[in-house]
C-alpha cells in the first residue's frame, strides 16, 4: 500500500511500522529506546513521536503500524516541542558530565541533545549519592539512588547515566536468554539493574554494552593498566590482535565497516610502545591443530558427541553455569588468545632468553568476555597469569585518540614474524562459521590424507542463527552445526537433551554473527554493519596465500621444535584446559 | 512457616507468581534474597524477573525496614478532613520532617488513597491502619503504638 | 447513606434498590430480592448473541471512567475465536476519593457475581477473575464467601443451572498500585509481570490475558447487568439521558453536609448533587463554596459558574470520570491540593515512559517549591512545559491525568499560585 509522509507518497507493507518506512526511505526520526536488533519496539522513550491524520494526539512511530490513507508529519512544531522537552528532562542527569565520560563523542543521548540544542540547565540532577557522610541522614526526595558496579572483570555499570531505555534488559533476555537484568522499582526510583543490586553475575558477553545508548553500561576500562605497563622500562609489552579486530578497528577512525586495517593496527600498537606485536590468528591456527586432532580422536573413540568449540569464553561460562551436564562435551582446547599467551611466556621467552615475569601480554579483543577469561584460575600454564591485559577495540581506540595518534597517517607495519604469520583459516575465526570452516579444512585433509579440491565450505556460512550440515568425508557423514547467539545455543542444547538432534561437532559463538559482533566492537552495530564486516573477513581469507592452518610455517616450526605433536603432553599442559560446574 | 510450605500451596503457573510473592512478603514482613531465589526456582523463572515484579509494588518490601514507617493519606477527602494538621502534629511529636530521611528511628511519608475515604483521615503505622485520625487523638495513637 | 426517594425526574433505582434487604454473607437474602433471576433467564431463554444484543440496546457504558460502550467490548470478544477466554471484574479502584466499588462488594457481592456470569456467558469465557484492590481485605473476604455459596447453588462451576455452560471465578488481589486499574496493566499483573500498560492495539478483547480474548469491566458496570436482563434494555435506556443511559453511583465528599454514595440518574447536574437535600444538602455550616473536583485526583476543577453542567458519559467539557465530587471550600489552601495531586501521580507513575517518569517527579518538585513559597524565577515556564509534555506525549493516560487538575488550577487560580503568599 501507499502512505504519505511529509506530503510525499511511499510504498510500504501492511505489517510495517511508520518508523521502519521512514528508515527505509532515509527520513530522519530520532529514537532512543528502539534498536534494529531488538524489535518489536515498546515506545518508552517518546522520542519518535509524529503527527498523523488518524489520531488527535502524537503517536510513537516505532509502534504504530501503517494503514490505508495514513498521512504522517515527522517534523512540526508539536513534534519538536515534544522531543525537546523530553530530552531536557533526560539531560538533567547528564548535563556537564560529557568531558570525562567514556562515551563522549559517541553517545546517542549526547548526539540528540546537540541536535535539539539542549544546553539550558533547567532541571537539577535527580540522581546521585550523598557526597558527605552527614548527608546520608538528610537524603531528600531529590536524590535517586545510584548503583555503581565494578565487581566483575568485564563490564562496568553506572546507573547515574541510565535513561531506562531497557535495551539491555531486552538483549539479555531475548537474545541471550540469561536475563541478568530487570526493570526494578517504580516511578522516579525505577532503574535498570540486577536483583537486589547484586554484582553482575552473567556470561559477560557485553551485548548489553553494545546496545546501551549512554555510558550506563560500558566495557571495563583497563587502559590505565596498559599505560602503566608501557611506562615501566623493565616490562616488555607483547601485543596480540584478535582475528576480527583488524576489520573493525578501522570503523573507530571513520572507515567503512569491514575495511581491512591490519597493517595500521600493528603500526598503532607499535606507536603506542608495544615491544612486539603478534597475531592471535596464529593462536587460532594452533587451536585448529589441537581441536581437529581432538575431533579425530573422539571420532575414533566414539564420543563424547557432540564436541563443542570452546574458544568463546561466554559460551563456556554459559555451559558451566546453566548446562554443566554438557561440560564433558566441550573441547578441552583453550582459546586462541590463551594458547598464544601461554606460548609467548614459555616457548618465545625461552627462545629469546627473556624473563617471562617481565613480559606483559596484551591482547586486543573484540569482546568483554576475554577479560574474564584472562583471569580464570586455569589460565596460568606459564606459571603466572598467561594473558595480563585485555583491551577491547573500543578501549584501544580511546587510548589512541587520547594519545593523539592518527592510525591512517602511520607507516604501515607488519606483525613480528616469530609468532605473527597467519592463514586464511585463522582469519575466518572472526565470523560465525569460521571456526567450523577452518577446522574442516584441516580435519578433512587429515582424515582423507588428500588435499582439498575446494577450500570454501559455504554451507556453514551465512546469517541464520543455526546452520547444520552433513559433511561427507570418505564415507563418514560428519554432522556439524554452527550456532550464534545464546538463544540459538539454548535451542540446540535442549534438542540434544531431548534426543531430537545428533551432531559430531558444533561451533557456538555467543555474539551475533560471531566475534565481529562482539561486545567490545565499535559502536553502533546492527545487521547491516555486521554483514559488511563479514564481507571483509571472507574477502581477506580468499586473498591470502596460506588458507589452511596446518600449512602455517610457524605452526610447523612450533610443533617440530617445542610441542612435538597435537595432543602431546606439552600441548596438553600449555594448550588445553579444564572446566568447573558453576551451577547454583 | 518455611518458604517451601508457603510455595507448595500454589501451582507453578504465572497467575500464582504475584500471589506467592505477596504471601511470602506477608509471612516474613519482606522478601529476602533467599526467598526470592526460592520463588524463582519454584516457578522456573529467572531471579531478575521475580525481583522486577516484586519491587514494583508498594506493599511488597524487598528489604527489612530498619525504621518504623508512618504514612498519612494524601488524598483529597482526607485533606478536607484536615490530614495536613495530623501530619504537622506527627512531625512535632516525633521531631522529624515529612518525606525526609532525617530521623534514625522513624520515617514519615505520604501515601496514596486506600479507599477508606468515608473514614478519613487515614494513618498507617507499619501494617496497622488507623481511621478517623485527628490532631487530638494522634498523640495517644503514637504513644500507645510506638 | 443510601436513600430511596422519587424526585421530579422520575427514575428507578437500578443498583441500590435492595441493598438494605441484603446480607452480604447470605446468598438467600439476595435471591429473595430477585437475585439470580436474570441469570436464570439468560441460561434458560437467551443465546449469547441475544445477551449482547440486549446490552447493546440498553446503551450501557463503562462505569470505570472511560465510558466505553459495554456491548462493544463484549461483541468484540465474543466474535474473536479462541478456546480460552477470560472475564475480569476490575475492583482495583485506586482513584483517590473513590470507594464505590468497595461499597458494592460489601453490600451486594452477588450482584457482581451475577453480572460476571452473564458477561462470561455472552462472550464464551470459562474462567473469570475478580481483581480486588490489595487493601480491601473485607471485600475479599465477603466475595470469597459469596463465590463459595454461588458454587453450592450451581450458579457457578460446571454445568451452571443444569446447562452446558461452565464458569469459575478466582479472586486475584492487587498489591497497591494505581496504574493497575488500567485494564492492560491489570492483565499484566495477573500474568506475573510488572503493572505497566501495554500497547493498544491489540486491545484486550482480541488479545488480553495470556494472549486470549479478555473483557475487563468495572464493578459498577457489572452490577447494572442483572437489571438490564430482568427488566429489559428499553427500560434501562429510558433512565438518564439518551446518549448516557442509566444511573451512576456518585460520591460526595469534602465540605458538603451529607457525605457518601448516592445513586442518581446520569444527566444530573453538579449543582443538584451538591445542593439538593436528598444528596449533598449544600455546604457545611460556615463554609463557602470554592471549587469542586469531579472524578478523583485526575478530574477537572469546577467553579461556581459551571455547576449547572450535566454529568454524562461521552464527550463533555467536564468528564464525569468515576463520579466522585470533592467539594472544596474557601478555608482550604490550594497549595496543599497541588502537592497532594502531584505527589500522588509521582508515586503512582509506573516509570516506563520518559515524560511521565521524569515529568511527575519535576511537577512534584515544583509543587513543593510552591508550597514552601520558594518559587524560582522561571518556574512558571518550566511548569508550562512539564504540563504540556504530560498532557501530550505520555505512553498512557496517566500523564494526562496528572496534568488535568493542574491546568485548571493555573488557569483559574494562577495569580494565587505564582504570587508569593
Amino acid at each position: 500500500m501507499q502512505i504519505k509522509i511529509n506530503n510525499k507518497s511511499y510504498d510500504c507493507n501492511p505489517d510495517e511500522t511508520i518508523l521502519s518506512v521512514c528508515k527505509k526511505n532515509g527520513i530522519r526520526v530520532p529514537t532512543l529506546c528502539t534498536h534494529p536488533d531488538l524489535l518489536p519496539s515498546e515506545g518508552a522513550c517518546r522520542m519518535c513521536l509524529v503527527e498523523t491524520n488518524q489520531a488527535k494526539c502524537l503517536v510513537s512511530s516505532c509502534t504504530t503500524k501503517v494503514c490505508e490513507g495514513l498521512e504522517v508529519i515527522t517534523e512540526s512544531e508539536k513534534t519538536n516541542k515534544a522531543r525537546t522537552i523530553n530530552l531536557e528532562l533526560l539531560w538533567a542527569d547528564h548535563a556537564g558530565k560529557c568531558a570525562k565520560c567514556k562515551r563522549n563523542g559517541n553517545c546517542e543521548l549526547q548526539r540528540l541533545a546537540k541536535e535539539f540544542n539542549i544546553d539550558e540547565f533547567r532541571f537539577v540532577p535527580r540522581r546521585g549519592e550523598p557526597a558527605l557522610p552527614d548527608e546520608i541522614d538528610l537524603i531528600k526526595d531529590n536524590w535517586s539512588h545510584v548503583v555503581v558496579d565494578e565487581e566483575n572483570p568485564s563490564i562496568s555499570r553506572d546507573s547515574e547515566y541510565c535513561i531506562e531505555c531497557r535495551r539491555c534488559v531486552k538483549v539479555c533476555r531475548d537474545i541471550q536468554t540469561v536475563e541478568a537484568y530487570g526493570f526494578n522499582h517504580r516511578s522516579s526510583k525505577s532503574n535498570v539493574g540486577t536483583p537486589y543490586e547484586k554484582p553482575l553475575d552473567c556470561i559477560f558477553c557485553g551485548q548489553c554494552s553494545m546496545v546501551c545508548p549512554t555510558a550506563a553500561i560500558t566495557e571495563k576500562d583497563d587502559t590505565e593498566k596498559l599505560e602503566q605497563a608501557l611506562a615501566d622500562p623493565k616490562k616488555m609489552v607483547i601485543a596480540q590482535t584478535a582475528p576480527s579486530t583488524r576489520f573493525t578497528f578501522s570503523e573507530e577512525f571513520g572507515q567503512n565497516p569491514g575495511t581491512f586495517w591490519e597493517k595500521q593496527l600493528v603500526a598503532t600498537l607499535k606507536e603506542l610502545g608495544c615491544d612486539k606485536v603478534f597475531d592471535t590468528v596464529l593462536g587460532a591456527d594452533l587451536t585448529i591443530m589441537e581441536e581437529a586432532n581432538e575431533l579425530i580422536e573422539r571420532i575414533k573413540k566414539g564420543g563424547p558427541f557432540p564436541m563443542f568449540t570452546s574458544c568463546c569464553p561466554s559460551w563456556v561460562l554459559y555451559i558451566e553455569k546453566y548446562y554443566p551436564e554438557f561440560i564433558p562435551n566441550l573441547s578441552t582446547c583453550k582459546s586462541p588468545q590463551q594458547m598464544l599467551s601461554s606460548l609467548i611466556k614459555t616457548y618465545y621467552a625461552e627462545k629469546e632468553k627473556f624473563d617471562p615475569e617481565n613480559i606483559v601480554n596484551l591482547s586486543i579483543m573484540p569482546c568483554t568476555s576475554k577479560k574474564y577469561e584472562a583471569q580464570r584460575k586455569e589460565m596460568d600454564a606459564s606459571g603466572q597469569k598467561d594473558t595480563d591485559i585485555v583491551l577491547t577495540v573500543r578501549e584501544l581506540a580511546r587510548l589512541v585518540r587520547e594519545r593523539k595518534i592518527l592510525p591512517s597517517y602511520l607507516k604501515e607495519k607488519k606483525y613480528d614474524p616469530a609468532l605473527g604469520i597467519s592463514t586464511g583459516a585463522g582469519v575466518l575465526f572472526a565470523a560465525s562459521g569460521g571456526v567450523m570452516e577452518a577446522a574442516l579444512r584441516t580435519a578433512v585433509e587429515r582424515i582423507t590424507g588428500q588435499e582439498l579440491a575446494k577450500l570454501d565450505f559455504e554451507i556453514v556460512r551465512g546469517e541464520a542463527g543455526i546452520r547444520c550440515a552433513g559433511i561427507d568425508i570418505d564415507g563418514l557423514n560428519l554432522k556439524v552445526a554452527v550456532v550464534h547467539e545464546i538463544r540459538n545455543a539454548k535451542k540446540i542444547l535442549e534438542e540434544i537433551k531431548q534426543g531430537k538432534s545428533e551432531y559430531h561437532f558444533v561451533e557456538v559463538m555467543a555474539c551475533p554473527n560471531g566475534c565481529i559482533g562482539g561486545g567490545g566492537q565499535p559502536l553502533p552495530a546492527d545487521q547491516e554493519i555486521r554483514n559488511a564486516r563479514i564481507k571483509g573477513v571472507l574477502s581477506r581469507d580468499k586473498g591470502m596465500s596460506l588458507r589452511k592452518s596446518h600449512d602455517n610455517p610457524v605452526i610447523k616450526k612450533l610443533y617440530k621444535e617445542f610441542l612435538e605433536k597435537p595432543g602431546s603432553e606439552k600441548a596438553e599442559k600449555l594448550l588445553h584446559t579444564k572446566y568447573t560446574n558453576r551451577k547454583k | 512457616m518455611s518458604i517451601q510450605k508457603i510455595l507448595i500451596q500454589y501451582e507453578p503457573v504465572p497467575e500464582n507468581v504475584l500471589r506467592a510473592v505477596k504471601d511470602v512478603n506477608r509471612h516474613n514482613g519482606y522478601l529476602s534474597e533467599n526467598d526470592c531465589e526460592e520463588i524463582a526456582k519454584y516457578f522456573s523463572w529467572p531471579l531478575a524477573r521475580i525481583y522486577s515484579l516484586a519491587s514494583f509494588f508498594d506493599e511488597i518490601r524487598i528489604k527489612k525496614d530498619r525504621k518504623i514507617i508512618i504514612k498519612v493519606c494524601s488524598g483529597g477527602p482526607c485533606l478536607m478532613e484536615k490530614s495536613q494538621a495530623v501530619t504537622r502534629q506527627i512531625e512535632m511529636l516525633l521531631k522529624l520532617e515529612a518525606e525526609n530521611d532525617g530521623s534514625p528511628k522513624y520515617k514519615l511519608e505520604l501515601m496514596s488513597c486506600k479507599g477508606l475515604c468515608d473514614r478519613g483521615p487515614i494513618v498507617m503505622i507499619g501494617d496497622q491502619i488507623f481511621e478517623k485520625v485527628n490532631p487530638e487523638n494522634i498523640d495517644d495513637i503514637i504513644k500507645d503504638y510506638l | 447513606m443510601i436513600l430511596l426517594k422519587i424526585i421530579s425526574k422520575r427514575f428507578m433505582q437500578i443498583l441500590t434498590k435492595n441493598w438494605d434487604k441484603i446480607d452480604p454473607f447470605h446468598i438467600d437474602t439476595y435471591a429473595r430480592s430477585g437475585g439470580y433471576e436474570a441469570l436464570r433467564k439468560v441460561i434458560r431463554e437467551m443465546t449469547p448473541e441475544s445477551v449482547v444484543k440486549e446490552i447493546k440496546i440498553s446503551g450501557l457504558q463503562g462505569r470505570g471512567g472511560a465510558g466505553c460502550p459495554t456491548a462493544l467490548k463484549w461483541e468484540s470478544a465474543a466474535k474473536t475465536k479462541a478456546q480460552d477466554k477470560y472475564f475480569i471484574c476490575n475492583l482495583d479502584e485506586s482513584e483517590p476519593g473513590v470507594y464505590k466499588d468497595r461499597t458494592i462488594a460489601e453490600k451486594s457481592p452477588h450482584q457482581i457475581i451475577e453480572g460476571m456470569i452473564i458477561g462470561a456467558y455472552a462472550i464464551g469465557a470459562k474462567k473469570g477473575f475478580i481483581y480486588i484492590n490489595g487493601h480491601y481485605e473485607k471485600s475479599a473476604e465477603i466475595l470469597t464467601v459469596a463465590i463459595k455459596q454461588a458454587l453450592e447453588k450451581e450458579f457457578l462451576g460446571k454445568g451452571i443451572m443444569g446447562s452446558s455452560f461452565d464458569f469459575e471465578i478466582e479472586i486475584f488481589r492487587g498489591s497497591g498500585a494505581y496504574i493497575c486499574g488500567e485494564e492492560t496493566a491489570l492483565i499484566n499483573t495477573i500474568e506475573g509481570k510488572r503493572g505497566e500498560p501495554r500497547l493498544k492495539p491489540p486491545y484486550p478483547v482480541n488479545s488480553g490475558l495470556f494472549g486470549k480474548p479478555t473483557v475487563v469491566n468495572n464493578t459498577e458496570t457489572l452490577v447494572n447487568i442483572p437489571f438490564i436482563i430482568s427488566r429489559g434494555a428499553k427500560i434501562f435506556s429510558g433512565i438518564g439521558m439518551k446518549n448516557s443511559p442509566g444511573t451512576k453511583l456518585f460520591l460526595l465528599e469534602g465540605a458538603v453536609k451529607s457525605k457518601g454514595i448516592f445513586e442518581a440518574p446520569l444527566g444530573t447536574s453538579v449543582q443538584e448533587l451538591i445542593y439538593n437535600s436528598i444528596y449533598g444538602g449544600g455546604l457545611e455550616e460556615g463554609k463557602e463554596f470554592w471549587f469542586a473536583q469531579i472524578g478523583g485526583a485526575s478530574g477537572r476543577l469546577m467553579t461556581a459558574g459551571n455547576l449547572d453542567q450535566l454529568l454524562v458519559y461521552g464527550p463533555a467539557e467536564y468528564p464525569l470520570g468515576c463520579g466522585s465530587i470533592l467539594v472544596v471550600d474557601k478555608s482550604m489552601d490550594l497549595k496543599d491540593f497541588l502537592v497532594s495531586w502531584s505527589g500522588f501521580f509521582h508515586r503512582e507513575s509506573c516509570g516506563k515512559c520518559v515524560p511521565c517518569r521524569e515529568g511527575t517527579f519535576r511537577l512534584h518538585e515544583i509543587a513543593k517549591r510552591i508550597r514552601n513559597n520558594d518559587l524560582l524565577p522561571d518556574d512558571q515556564e518550566r511548569l508550562e512545559d512539564i504540563l504540556w509534555t504530560l498532557g501530550n506525549t505520555t505512553f498512557c493516560p496517566l500523564g494526562n491525568f496528572a496534568a488535568t487538575a493542574w491546568k485548571d488550577a493555573i488557569r483559574i487560580f494562577g495569580d494565587k499560585i505564582f504570587k508569593a503568599a
